[in-house]
């Protein structure tokens, strides 16, 4: 009992440093693991938005030659796509 | 808006959704692993209870960030009420409402732990108990609200996440007598 009582002090002090550093290490990993669904996300988003661009451009191109006129300004994008699913 | 670099914050949330997440259903699979002392190694546990808690707090830490940057998003604008009310968002309301629901819970639950002493063990472990209906009302919400939640990497992802939570859940409700039998058979 005496032993115990002696040796849980320092048991206690010694747990809170190594959940302190459980804590921060896992902290890290997860925002370091974030990065990589965020870069997929947002260059999926960049290769839709392109081809949306091109696909709006190359229409403007075929309307434009068609009715003769110089200039034609492609409709801006107004909603957001991803993986097929629109948002409002 | 269209251009990505103006949904900057919507792909964060997202980002911090996903790795919120998994680090949820690690926190769940190891928790449910110590209590049904599927892992006997000595010493083990310890260390495990210490990465249990750390994951649960980096995971309410993710929550807090994945509903945060919504609010910085200038296309959804959902408002202080719509990431903490249930079903005041207008986007999705049943799917986002149960996440903010799963967000609330597992503030509450995961909190708890810092209380036991004061609630009492007895009422901690029963309220414990009910962390499992935060992963399932998470895993509704990431797939019902999330714009790649029915997608094939999405839905993949989510049942290799699910699948330890089910084997640890089955195991630890199994009675002691049956569960080493229906491992080793």
């Amino acid at each position: 009992m005496t032993d115990q009582a002696s040796t849980n002090p320092p048991a206690t002090r010694r747990r809170r440093p190594q959940l302190y550093r459980t804590l921060l290490g896992v902290a890290v990993a997860a925002l370091l693991a974030a990065w990589l669904p965020f870069s997929l996300l947002y260059i999926n988003a960049l290769t839709k938005h392109a081809v949306a661009v091109a696909t709006a451009g190359a229409g403007a191109r075929v309307v434009n030659v068609a009715s003769r006129h110089a200039t034609h300004i492609a409709a801006p994008i107004t909603t957001r796509t991803s993986a097929g699913v629109t948002l409002p | 808006m269209g251009s990505p670099s103006q949904q900057v914050f919507w792909f964060a949330s997202q980002a911090l959704g996903i790795i919120a997440m998994l680090l949820l259903a690690v926190a769940v699979s190891l928790g449910l692993a110590m209590s049904g002392r599927v892992i006997r190694r000595p010493g083990l546990p310890a260390r495990l209870k210490h990465f249990h808690e750390a994951s649960t707090l980096v995971t309410l830490g993710l929550i807090a960030g994945h509903g945060g940057l919504l609010l910085l998003d200038g296309y959804l604008r959902p408002g202080l009420a719509g990431i903490t009310l249930p079903f005041a968002l207008s986007y999705r309301p049943l799917f986002t409402g149960l996440g903010v629901i799963a967000g609330w819970l597992a503030l509450i639950l995961g909190l708890s732990f810092y209380v036991r002493k004061r609630i009492g063990t007895r009422t901690w472990r029963s309220l414990h108990r009910f962390t499992i209906v935060v992963y399932l009302l998470a895993l509704t919400h990431a797939v019902g609200a999330g714009t790649h939640g029915q997608s094939v990497w999405m839905l993949a992802l989510l049942a290799g996440l699910t699948a330890p939570i089910v084997f640890a859940f089955t195991y630890r409700v199994l009675p002691a007598s049956v569960a080493p039998r229906a491992l080793s058979g």
